[in-house]
C-alpha cells in the first residue's frame, strides 16, 4: 500500500461503546494523539457522519468507514476500531435505515482521488465476510493486526 | 462517448473505487467512457452535463434529468454483477 500508515497501534478494541458516535470520537481520538490527523478532524468525521453516514449493510458483519475532508490529515492513515458489542450506524445508501456494526475502518485520506490501492484493499476486506467474522471474533489485538494486514498491507 | 458522474459523501472515497470499476468494466468490454468524481452535495450543478449518474451515498438533492443508479453493492459485494450490469446497459 503505497504511504498508508497502518500498524498495531491503529488497531483499537472497542468495549462498552453505546453509539455511533462515541465509536467515531474514541477513534478520531485516537488518530489525533498519534498525531495522523488535525484536532479538526474529530468533528469534521461527526459531522460527516450525520449527513452522509457510513454503514455498510454486507448482510453479514456490517462495517462502517468513517472519513472526512484532506484538509484534515496530517498523514494517510487508516485506523481499526473492532467493537465487542455491535454498535448502530446508520446505512450509507439509506440513512433512515439503522444497522449493527462490529468493525470501523477509519481512513484519513490526504488527497483526494488517490490512495486507490488502499480502498480497494478496504473494499475487498469488506466483501471479504469470512475473513471479517475471523477477525471481529478474535479476542487478542495482536492476533487481528496480524489479520488486518495480511489483507491491508 | 458516454459520460458517467460517480457521486459520494466527500467524494473521494467511496467514489474512487466505484468509478475505478466502472472504467475497468467497460475497458473489458469495449465501451467507450468519460468517468468523473464529484461530492453528493455538488451532483445537482453538474449531473445534466452526464449521461448518468451512479451514487454510493442517497441523492437527495433534488430532481436530475439523467438516470440514477445506487451501486452500494460494489462496495459490499452483494450482487455487485447484477449492479454494474444494470450501469454497463446505459452505457452501450
Amino acid at each position: 500500500m503505497e504511504g498508508i500508515k497502518f500498524d498495531s497501534r491503529q488497531v483499537l478494541m472497542l468495549k462498552g461503546m453505546e453509539n455511533d458516535e462515541q465509536v467515531l470520537s474514541a477513534v478520531a481520538d485516537a488518530m489525533c494523539e498519534m498525531g495522523l490527523v488535525k484536532e479538526t478532524y474529530k468533528q469534521a468525521i461527526l459531522d460527516r457522519e450525520k449527513e452522509f453516514p457510513t454503514g455498510l449493510n454486507t448482510g453479514g458483519c456490517n462495517i462502517a468507514i468513517p472519513h472526512a475532508d484532506v484538509t484534515h490529515v496530517n498523514e494517510a492513515s487508516i485506523c481499526v476500531g473492532i467493537l465487542e458489542e455491535p454498535v448502530m450506524f446508520h446505512a450509507m445508501d439509506e440513512p433512515e435505515d439503522l444497522i449493527p456494526v462490529k468493525m470501523v475502518i477509519m481512513l484519513a485520506l490526504k488527497e483526494a482521488h488517490s490512495h486507490l490501492d488502499m480502498l480497494q484493499k478496504v473494499v475487498e476486506l469488506i466483501q471479504d465476510q469470512a475473513m471479517v467474522k475471523q477477525i471481529v471474533e478474535t479476542e487478542e489485538k495482536e492476533m487481528v493486526c496480524e489479520l488486518l494486514k495480511k489483507k491491508l498491507l | 462517448m458516454k459520460r458517467v458522474l460517480v457521486a459520494c459523501g466527500n467524494g473521494i472515497a467511496t467514489s474512487t473505487v466505484v468509478a475505478t470499476k466502472i472504467r475497468e468494466a467497460c475497458e473489458n468490454h469495449g465501451i467507450p467512457v468519460m468517468v468523473s468524481q464529484c461530492k453528493l452535495l455538488e451532483v445537482e450543478s453538474k449531473a445534466d452535463d452526464f449521461d448518468l449518474l451512479v451514487t454510493t451515498g442517497k441523492f437527495t438533492g433534488g430532481s436530475v434529468s439523467v438516470p440514477v443508479v445506487g451501486a452500494i453493492n460494489l462496495l459490499t459485494g452483494i450482487n455487485e454483477d447484477v449492479t454494474l450490469e444494470e450501469i454497463l446497459s446505459h452505457l452501450k
